[in-house]
């Protein structure tokens, strides 16, 4: 397994996803930090927390976009013969895919909030507390979203094709972004890592959900996909 | 010229992405009226307001979306080869589809008047107040050009990048930034927020700064477009080489 891990990581090398990875990472710290210097009645922590969604959108778009890639290079790069070839199953190969995205969000989004806790200390000292809020916040954003990894992997390996997949997740995903605003927004799955971090900095606008009910929701959302994944890679074999 | 504009019409009929546009117009009425659905006394002007931010800030990645899909299928599809075939000059192939874009902006704007009006007698089982329904005519008249501005800024990228996924990376970067300095004075001068910003002024509701005229605006956003189209037109030229 570990070797089919470095396989996919060596595949993504000198691709256009390097420098997006670095703009996911980049993008969140420099919006935060400018409206931060623009808004100076609020305290950095109360900018991040009124923007946690936006701190954790852009990454997220950047993984679905990662996913789909990986996922589906191979039917648009005909390499589907040399992945046969291979001594593995299908379901390992995907197995294998699914792993390199969860590791790229976790790295995303935990360098992310790590970062925001940096640029915290240096503007306004070091606090244990902030750092207990960061570190649990990217926990959870981390987690929540990883969750969703498998309904990425279903979509691609439905369509075959990169562009469209990610088009319609990222569109799906967008258009019902407005939604999170809105206390039914976890009527919504896909919308439920945001809301759950926004819950952990003490968000009082979705109190219809509980972390328990949203947790639970995700992991059903993640079986649900990931069998509907096993299933169209055992198709293929 | 004008068979350039059939062929690219042609085209455009087997576009797999005419949902983007069918989507982008529906859902800001929906999403509005699920955020109302369970609050006292909602009122039209509010209700009208709600879906048009909506409606502006996801028309940023439906446009971006479809005009640098429109752009990116000739390299994703393997016909750019044909394309240039074309016995026309190259910067024409870039004019065609900007006409092109500037039909799929009003069919999406009037799309979205008719959903807004017809989700709104759903949820207030009374028609829209003459008075407001010519505000929001005027609003999404505004807007609508200022959206068909942005255009070949989006194919510019498109150009460069020759990649879809380009557009939707724009899209939802100026979808962040719009929302995230929706309540600071810069965001009025940031070119792809100024629709967004804009509608909401002109509907009367002056949630977000505006403290110029309109006109100003105008400027901002010509100046993009004709920018945008220089670059194009170098960059259709590069093509040629």
């Amino acid at each position: 397994m570990k070797k089919m891990i470095g396989l996919e990581i060596k595949k993504i090398r000198h691709t256009f996803l390097q420098p997006l990875i670095l703009l996911s990472l980049i993008g969140p710290l420099l919006m935060i930090t400018v409206i931060n210097a623009i808004d100076s009645d609020k305290t950095f922590l109360e900018v991040v927390v009124s923007n946690s969604v936006f701190v954790q959108m852009i990454p997220f778009a950047v993984t679905v976009i990662f996913g789909c890639f990986i996922v589906a290079r191979e039917y648009k790069e005909n390499m589907m013969v040399y992945l046969k070839i291979m001594p593995h199953s299908q379901v390992k190969i995907m197995f294998s895919k699914i792993i390199v995205i969860v590791l790229e969000l976790w790295l995303t989004q935990i360098i992310t909030f790590i970062m925001l806790f940096l640029i915290n200390t240096v503007i306004e000292g070091y606090d244990i507390d902030i750092l207990l809020k960061y570190i649990g916040a990217g926990l959870i954003s981390a987690t929540t979203f990883s969750c969703l990894v498998p309904l990425i992997v279903f979509i691609s390996l439905l369509r075959r094709n990169f562009s469209g997949s990610a088009l319609i997740l990222l569109i799906i995903f967008m258009m019902t972004f407005p939604f999170i605003f809105s206390e039914n927004g976890y009527i919504f799955p896909h919308l439920l890592p945001m809301i759950l971090v926004a819950k952990s900095f003490g968000s009082s606008v979705y109190n219809k959900i509980s972390f328990l009910g949203g947790t639970l929701i995700l992991i059903g959302i993640a079986t649900i996909f990931y069998c509907l994944s096993i299933r169209i890679a055992k198709k293929k074999e | 010229m004008g068979r350039l504009l059939q062929a690219e019409l042609k085209k455009l009929r087997s576009l797999n992405i005419w949902w983007l546009v069918i989507t982008g117009g529906i859902l800001p009425g929906i999403i509005t009226y699920l955020t109302f659905y369970n609050q006292e006394n909602p009122e039209w002007l509010g209700f009208t307001n709600m879906s048009l931010l909506s409606f502006n800030v996801q028309s940023l990645l439906t446009f971006a979306t479809f005009a640098t899909y429109m752009w990116a299928r000739e390299y994703e599809e393997n016909i750019m080869e044909q394309v240039l075939c074309y016995p026309y000059p190259r910067f024409y192939l870039v004019l065609v589809k900007v006409i092109v874009l500037f039909f799929v902006v009003a069919f999406t704007t009037a799309f979205f008047f008719c959903t807004t009006h017809l989700v709104g007698k759903a949820m207030f089982g009374t028609m829209m107040p003459g008075e407001l329904m010519w505000k929001l005519m005027k609003t999404l008249i505004n807007t609508g050009i200022m959206h068909f501005l942005l255009i070949p800024m989006y194919l510019c990228i498109a150009m460069v990048t020759k990649i879809s996924i380009s557009g939707l990376i724009f899209g939802i970067t100026n979808m962040c930034i719009c929302m995230a300095l929706s309540h600071t004075s810069i965001v009025q001068y940031i070119p792809q927020c100024i629709p967004y910003v804009i509608g909401d002024s002109q509907l009367g509701m002056n949630s977000l700064k505006v403290d110029n005229g309109l006109w100003v605006y105008y400027i901002i956003l010509v100046g993009i477009f004709i920018v945008s189209m220089i670059l194009t037109k170098l960059l259709a030229d590069k093509l040629k080489k």
